[in-house]
């Protein structure tokens, strides 16, 4: 009866340690290892059923996974049991590995691109698609996370990370990847601002719609300004129109939209195609003078609207001509702070009507970033507060480690792609295009595949001739042969052996199947034997087995000469060990025996002589030891029946010499 | 301090053996799908992983007259084979026999190494590209290679090298590099002497064609060591070594030209330490890259005991 366990739950502390490839330090020209206390780990679990205080120790189960099992050295000593701890296994759920493999299919399509240039670097177009491409599966993958029934703690995480990285990789694609000319940048960044936050922009904005009237909602005036800020210019004109005190006096909402429109209308600098930099320069002036020319005229204050609108609402309505004409303070201010949802988008608004022409190499861009987030009081930067800032400033990251970074990045990701065990070959095409490490982690990661199946096995062995690591698949071709050869299946394995061309491998299985020929009686699998062609050729002893079984052949299709002529070469190349050259001997009896037919020459029985001299004489040293030592080694010596077969084969032998003779006389 | 990661990310499941007496190792077949347990109840389990993730044990045996300290697996090359190692001084070998219907699958003794006459502490396999070769280690110092000429036979095992180290020798790691030659590592746990030595380097030298001490490593570890182990090598030109002992340090050994006996001479580095405040570490493991060696030692925060 088992034993009660004790029933406590306990806290433990793994300690994990990573090596951080220390990039900086490539003197040695190798990657100096370097071994930190990992940040992510240590970490407090709960393992049930754990004795307390005592020595703990573990083992590796996998990937992600551990075995721990407690050793008290006092107390507790019924105590036997193990733990299994395994973590982040909920990382590739069906939808994370739909990105995966997507992302896959990215990567090995640029990496092809790139080598069909044939050295010229890839088209700019090409990776721009990619990255739209690999930006959209991103989405995907967020909504369908998001969309789920019932979204767990840990599909919101994942959504999250997903989503933060689409939100950066969209930064670095309009920074790095597709560079327009002066203007356009800042109508990308307004874009990249306002794409992720679409949905819920939408959903207010019908909200705010939906009362009556819309002012009156809580949220109105922040839309408004949202709506300024990021641009977009004519909606935020339609909301206002919606205003209550508009809707009374039909020609007061006219002008209105008169004076707005005449505002965006001049908004020419931003459209497509982009004009050439001067004209756009030219255009934003004078767009900016007319606004504050406007404005100081007292143009906005004069629509009386406007007035009534702040009276009402005691809203800061000169805040809008401000923001047009692109006055730095304003951007201070709180209702405009208050109605971006982050730094990033304050900063977009600041660009887009203090510097709009910037180019993604400007200062400028950073100056707004950094005001931006002073103003919105960040304090101590986030990761991705730090990631977005460093995008912005070109940071010499990628400049400085380059292609290093990457590829510790590329193993990093393959190794936590190995997680999962549908998702390996994908890892292998990542390591495969890291030049320096690459091959090494991907032999040790592919030679612990499991090979549960004959399928997969012939997957990995795909693998291996692919990037040509002869050794891997010899490796993994005796482990499915020895499957087989354990069950019985001597044919199967010898399938496996010959798929690697393992010489070692074949010469031992030629030797086990004629062993077994030798008890059974008779050939197993056949079908393999008689379709070896070239590939006999690897080992002298699968030669010989092949040639032994086309003797049996040309034996058995009355091809008797041919036959015969067979059986010597054989016995004289030397390629048979010692041990089956009595099998041999034996098949040549009923050549030798034939009534119409003398298939040896003289020559041939003589040398088949030799070779029975030869058994006869180390059987009889064997008998000679045997009688003086006590030893029992592996040779025995010949049983009766053996004595009679030598017998029989000499009176054959010499009755053939004779007939042989004859006929060779007589011919002569 | 670092941040500690909310335990949802980590999911613990206990398993339940049935091993009457404590368990002293767990192995992981070379693809992780079998597992083997042995324990002071003198029997060794084998566990298989089923389609749904859970362990079932099928197979469970008698194999020493005393306490097994360890038991490892051989690469699936030369099948499905497993050694150990006990209290009652010997190493066994043992082979799957497959019956006619799969679930029959049960393990037979293929030998007994009886050579030491002192309690065998550690047994470990030799990496594949050395052919079928094993080492043991025991109570009195004695280090032993042994080697299957016939991998289909593997009742016939010759015993190739004894070698002498400190005695109390508890714990050895072959080295996996496969360009380079030979090397084990062998650590001691005897407390009673104070050397500084707790660390011996073995080396096989081909023109010679035997195993030699090629270096003490003196002074980096003082306590009594536990555990050692080799990382992978990843093309690295130095080897990285893991010992686990009232700490754990990390050593390189960059090969620097050979002596006058053929031995390769090496450089010790001592990279990294880290403090365990106390307690003692038992175990390292390295993951299959080598990029993280996993410890284990005394550590609980904190026990809540719920009844």
């Amino acid at each position: 009866m088992p034993r009660p366990q004790p029933k406590t739950t306990i806290s433990c502390r793994l300690l994990f340690f990573r090596s951080c490839a220390n990039i900086s330090k490539s003197s040695e020209g190798e990657m100096d290892d370097s071994f930190q206390r990992a940040s992510l780990y240590p970490t407090t679990l709960l393992v049930p059923g754990l004795p307390a205080n005592c020595p703990l120790l573990a083992s590796w189960s996998g990937p992600q996974r551990l075995v721990l099992f407690p050793r008290p050295t006092e107390g507790a000593r019924q105590w036997a049991g193990l733990a299994q701890v395994s973590w982040d296994a909920a990382q590739w759920n069906s939808i994370t590995r739909r990105l995966a493999n997507q992302s896959h299919g990215y990567f090995l399509s640029l990496h092809e691109a790139g080598r069909e240039g044939e050295g010229q670097s890839l088209q700019g177009s090409d990776i721009l698609l990619y990255s739209r491409y690999f930006r959209s599966a991103l989405h995907e993958c967020v909504l369908g996370l998001r969309g789920r029934g019932s979204s767990s703690w840990e599909h919101e995480r994942q959504a999250q990370v997903f989503s933060t990285m689409a939100l950066v990789w969209h930064l670095v694609e309009i920074l790095f990847i597709e560079v327009l000319p002066a203007g356009c940048l800042v109508k990308q960044l307004v874009e990249w601002v306002t794409w992720a936050g679409q949905e819920r922009d939408k959903k207010r904005l019908k909200e705010i719609l939906g009362h009556t009237p819309p002012d009156s909602h809580h949220g109105y005036w922040r839309m408004v300004y949202r709506l300024v800020l990021t641009g977009r210019l004519s909606e935020a004109r339609n909301l206002l129109a919606h205003h209550s005190a508009f809707s009374a006096r039909e020609d007061v909402s006219h002008n209105c939209s008169r004076v707005w429109t005449s505002c965006w209308g001049r908004l020419r600098w931003s459209d497509p195609p982009p004009p050439s930099p001067e004209e756009s320069s030219n255009g934003w002036q004078q767009w900016r003078r007319e606004v504050t020319a406007r404005r100081e005229a007292g143009a906005f204050l004069s629509l009386r609207q406007l007035q009534l609108l702040s009276r009402c609402a005691f809203v800061n309505t000169h805040l809008f001509p401000q923001v047009l004409s692109g006055e730095e303070e304003v951007f201070s201010e709180p209702e405009i702070v208050g109605s971006c949802e982050s730094w990033y988008e304050l900063m977009v608004a600041r660009v887009l009507f203090t510097t709009p022409l910037v180019m993604s190499s400007d200062y400028d861009l950073v100056y707004s970033a950094e005001a931006a987030m002073k103003t919105f009081g960040v304090v101590s930067p986030e990761p991705l507060d730090s990631l977005l800032l460093a995008a912005l400033k070109h940071s010499p990251l990628e400049v400085v480690y380059g292609a290093k970074l990457a590829e510790f990045l590329i193993i990093e990701y393959a190794s936590s792609l190995l997680a999962h065990p549908s998702l390996w070959q994908v890892a292998m095409d990542y390591l495969s295009e890291c030049p320096t490490q690459g091959r090494h982690h991907m032999v040790l990661h592919l030679e612990r595949i499991p090979l549960t199946s004959a399928r997969k096995a012939a997957k990995v062995l795909q693998l291996c001739r692919k990037f040509q690591l002869k050794e891997l698949e010899e490796s993994v071709c005796r482990v499915m042969a020895m499957k087989e050869l354990r069950s019985g299946r001597l044919g199967a394995a010898f399938s496996w052996c010959l798929q690697s061309q393992d010489s070692v491998f074949a010469a031992f299985l030629a030797e086990r199947y004629f062993t077994s020929y030798q008890t059974l009686g008779e050939f197993m699998d056949l079908d393999l034997l008689d379709n070896l062609g070239a590939a006999m050729l690897i080992s002298k002893k699968l030669t010989f087995l092949g040639k032994y079984r086309e003797f049996h052949q040309l034996f058995a299709d009355g091809e008797f000469r041919p036959a015969g002529q067979l059986l010597v070469s054989l016995l004289t190349s030397g390629v048979v060990p010692k041990r089956f050259w009595l099998t041999l001997l034996m098949d040549s009896l009923p050549l030798l025996n034939l009534k119409d037919e003398i298939v040896f020459s003289s020559e041939d029985t003589v040398a088949l002589s030799h070779c029975l001299q030869q058994l006869t004489s180390s059987h009889s040293r064997i008998d000679q030891s045997q009688s003086t030592s006590k030893s029992h080694d592996s040779e025995k010596a010949p049983p009766p029946d053996q004595s009679s077969k030598l017998s029989l084969l000499r009176v054959a032998l010499c009755r053939n010499l004779a007939l042989a003779t004859l006929q060779e006389a007589e011919l002569s | 301090m670092e941040g500690d990661q909310p335990s949802s990310m980590f999911e613990a499941k206990p398993i339940n053996t049935d091993h009457k007496d404590l368990i002293h190792d767990v192995s992981y077949d070379f693809y992780g799908r079998r597992m083997a347990t042995c324990s002071s109840d003198q029997s060794v389990k084998v566990w298989d992983i089923g389609e749904d993730g859970q362990w079932r044990c099928t197979s469970t045996w008698k194999t020493h007259s005393g306490s097994v300290w360890r038991v490892t697996w051989a690469h699936p090359e030369f099948g499905q084979v497993l050694a150990t190692c006990s209290f009652d001084r010997t190493v066994g070998v043992w082979e799957e026999q497959i019956g006619d219907q799969k679930s029959e699958a049960h393990w037979v003794k293929r030998t007994s190494l009886v050579d030491s006459r002192t309690a065998v502490n550690d047994v470990k396999f030799a990496p594949r590209h050395l052919g079928l070769q094993l080492a043991s280690c025991s109570t009195d110092g004695q280090l032993r290679i042994y080697e299957a000429p016939d991998v289909m036979n593997l009742t016939q095992w010759s015993l190739n090298h004894v070698l002498s180290c400190r005695p109390g020798t508890s714990c050895l790691s072959w080295n996996p590099s496969t360009v380079h030659s030979p090397m084990i590592v062998v650590g001691t746990d005897d407390p009673s002497t104070s050397a500084a030595t707790q660390l011996l380097i073995f080396g096989y030298s081909e023109e010679t064609r035997k195993w030699q001490k090629i270096h003490s490593i003196v002074g980096i570890v003082y306590e009594p060591v536990h555990d050692v182990a080799f990382a992978p090598n990843l093309g690295r030109s130095y080897h990285v070594l893991a010992v686990a002992s009232k700490d754990v340090d990390i050593i390189h050994l960059v090969p620097s030209g050979t002596d006058a006996y053929h031995g390769t001479k090496l450089d010790v580095r001592h990279p990294a330490h880290f403090d365990h405040q106390g307690a003692q570490v038992w175990r390292v493991a390295w993951n299959v890259t080598g990029t993280n060696p996993r410890l284990i030692g005394r550590r609980w925060l904190c026990a809540t005991l719920e009844r």
